[in-house]
């Protein structure tokens, strides 16, 4: 049959793009330990990584530039599912990881560390530079404000049988609840406390060790396969939630439990690393454009386009003034809103690979 | 095979729909559901479909109670085609595949890829099948949902209007496939539909609805004008024309 074999090419192709990206994502990690140490090489670089070398190269590759590398790997590729599967579950194409208010609730929680529990101060013995005196405490309270405001709007939703833009309105409610609450503790706070508390939402690759890496990566492993799952499901609801039903999807626990995991992804990054915004709505799009609604590949090919954005904008981010990085937020978004016009204003309404 | 409604009541809220259904539907017929507009039609699809959740009575496939079953084993057994059919950009083979996802474990096997490369053919939708489904006219669409709806392969198919979007020949060639495959596979099928003259020659037995009730149920040669008038609130009568019995209208 000419058509199921045409069907397989294109299959075979979209699975090219998702090889293709997988080596980009690993060429980018090298040559983003090896654009800062300048006297290393390539090669230097890659058996750095495997823990071969000399001390010193060891000391900066091993300590310094690879978990910072790892934690844009798995902070991108999280949000961007974690946007992906907001996508898909609220059927909103401008569903983001912070859609459910998870980004406001984290900057509450790490602002009422920092100001009422005095986790945050001024330290002139660092040169300029504010520092977060317990940065662990901050990021438990952030952690915890994201996962109260999610609970609320998941048990609502569940309650009361929410259909998808009703838990979006309730997500906007949730958001700007905290972020009144936010204001109102800034407000109260002195201006020491309200620049670490500033400083603290911009987001920042830096903050990361081996340990919060760690404890991102099982959170997005766990999620990834999850929504890896389920990828036939979500296909499914994308052609109505009866039809999906009909097909034998248990489509309220599916959205109850999806939206959990996004969001529990994006509260573990933005606590360890403030606001990253902007990766999660563009990367699904992005490879939306390129792979079309098939989930099968839309997930993977997601994963590893928000680790590239997140990784070429830190690493640019390093790049552009000497001694200092932008904060990595504010990047995603220089960089990315423009190539996401791009594609806005170039697109034939169709799949490039469709 | 047999599907059987027993004593089946719903309502929305204060409003009674249904009240009260009890009949069989039998592997090997085409049933069609008639009424006016309100006769709680597509509600008993969708309490047979069990996505709302009847208030009272018991829906027994061969007897077992569907509504004890988990949604993927309902799924293999019942297949549905909704009246408005929509899909997101998926190529029209991957919509069609969606319908052997009662069959997944962690994927598509070669054997669900199989059965949708013969269901195309089948209906012959070769041509669409790498179509964007999303940008098929109405009347494509609706045939890409019939063949996802065969795809699944349940015994039991239930349809709201799933010639609303065809043309005049479509119509014939998809209600005669439909005549076909009842009574080729042994399936029963249901079909919602509000055109009476086609319902006259296309179907094997009627269920007659008025307010959420069942007005009559029959073979399709014991259906009269005088049901239809009452059910209806118009006056119809039915003529044997060249042994065709055709159906005459008139408003009252």
């Amino acid at each position: 049959m000419s058509f199921v074999h045409a069907y397989k090419q294109r299959r075979l192709r979209k699975l090219v793009a998702l090889i293709v990206l997988i080596a980009l994502c690993l060429l980018l990690s090298v040559c983003s330990i090896l654009v800062g140490a300048s006297d290393l090489s390539f090669g230097e670089v890659v058996l750095a990584i495997f823990g071969v070398g000399e001390k010193n190269a060891l000391l900066a590759v091993r300590n310094i530039r690879l978990p910072r590398v790892i934690a844009a790997l798995v902070a991108g590729g999280g949000l961007a599912i974690s946007g992906l599967v907001m996508q898909n579950v609220l059927k909103n194409p401008v569903a983001s990881p912070s859609t459910l208010g998870v980004g406001n609730a984290a900057v509450f929680g790490a602002n009422f560390a920092i100001v009422a529990l005095g986790a945050g101060a001024f330290h002139s013995t660092h040169g300029n530079w504010l520092t977060i005196e317990n940065p662990y405490l901050v990021s438990a309270f952030a952690f915890f404000s994201s996962l109260l405001c999610v609970g609320m709007i998941l048990l609502l939703s569940s309650i009361k049988k929410f259909p998808p833009s009703t838990v979006v309105l309730a997500g906007v409610a949730m958001g700007s609840i905290f972020q009144a609450a936010t204001t109102i503790i800034q407000y109260f706070a002195d201006d020491m406390q309200v620049a670490s508390a500033v400083y603290w939402t911009f987001g920042d690759l830096s903050r990361a060790t081996y340990r919060e890496d760690l404890i991102m990566a099982i959170v997005v492993g766990v999620s990834f396969l999850y929504f890896y799952w389920k990828r036939w499901d979500y296909a499914a609801m994308t052609n109505g939630g009866t039809l999906a039903k009909t097909l034998g999807v248990r489509t309220g626990r599916v959205t109850v439990l999806s939206l959990f995991l996004a969001s529990l992804i994006t509260a573990v990054c933005v606590s360890f690393l403030g606001i990253i915004g902007f990766v999660g709505l563009i990367a699904p799009q992005i490879m939306r454009k390129i792979v079309g609604d098939d989930h099968r590949f839309l997930l993977p090919c997601s994963f590893f386009c928000g680790a590239v954005v997140l990784l070429v904008s830190d690493t640019v981010g390093r790049l552009v003034i000497a001694g200092t990085a932008l904060p990595v937020g504010a990047v995603t978004s220089l960089l990315g809103g423009p190539l996401f016009l791009y594609l806005l204003l170039k697109e034939k309404r169709h799949a490039a690979i469709d | 095979m047999r599907l059987s409604i027993e004593h089946l009541s719903f309502s929305y809220g204060k409003k009674t729909v249904l009240s009260d259904l009890s009949f069989d539907a039998e592997g090997g017929k085409c049933l069609f559901i008639l009424g006016a507009n309100g006769a709680g039609k597509s509600t008993l699809l969708s309490n047979l479909l069990l996505l709302v959740k009847p208030q009272a009575g018991r829906i027994l496939l061969d007897g077992t109670d569907l509504s004890l079953l988990r949604p993927s084993e309902r799924a293999r057994r019942i297949a549905y085609v909704p009246q408005d059919v929509d899909f997101p950009s998926m190529t029209v083979f991957d919509a069609v595949l969606l319908g052997r996802k009662p069959f997944f474990h962690w994927n598509a096997k070669r054997e669900d890829e199989l059965e949708v490369e013969r269901v195309l053919t089948e209906l012959g939708l070769e041509q669409l099948a790498l179509r964007d489904a999303s940008r098929l006219s109405g009347g494509e669409k609706q045939m890409v949902a019939i063949a996802r709806a065969l795809a699944q392969g349940a015994p039991v198919l239930l349809m709201d209007e799933p010639t609303s979007n065809l043309d005049v020949r479509h119509c014939l060639s998809v209600l005669s496939l439909f005549q076909k495959l009842s009574r080729e596979r042994g399936m029963a099928i249901l079909i919602v539909l509000h055109d009476l003259s086609l319902a006259l020659r296309y179907a094997d037995e009627f269920l007659l609805l008025s307010e959420g009730k069942l007005k009559k149920k029959g073979e399709i040669g014991s259906l009269t004008g005088e049901d239809l008038s009452e059910a209806l609130g118009v006056k119809a009568e039915i003529v044997q024309v060249n042994g065709q019995r055709l159906l005459h209208l008139e408003e009252v």
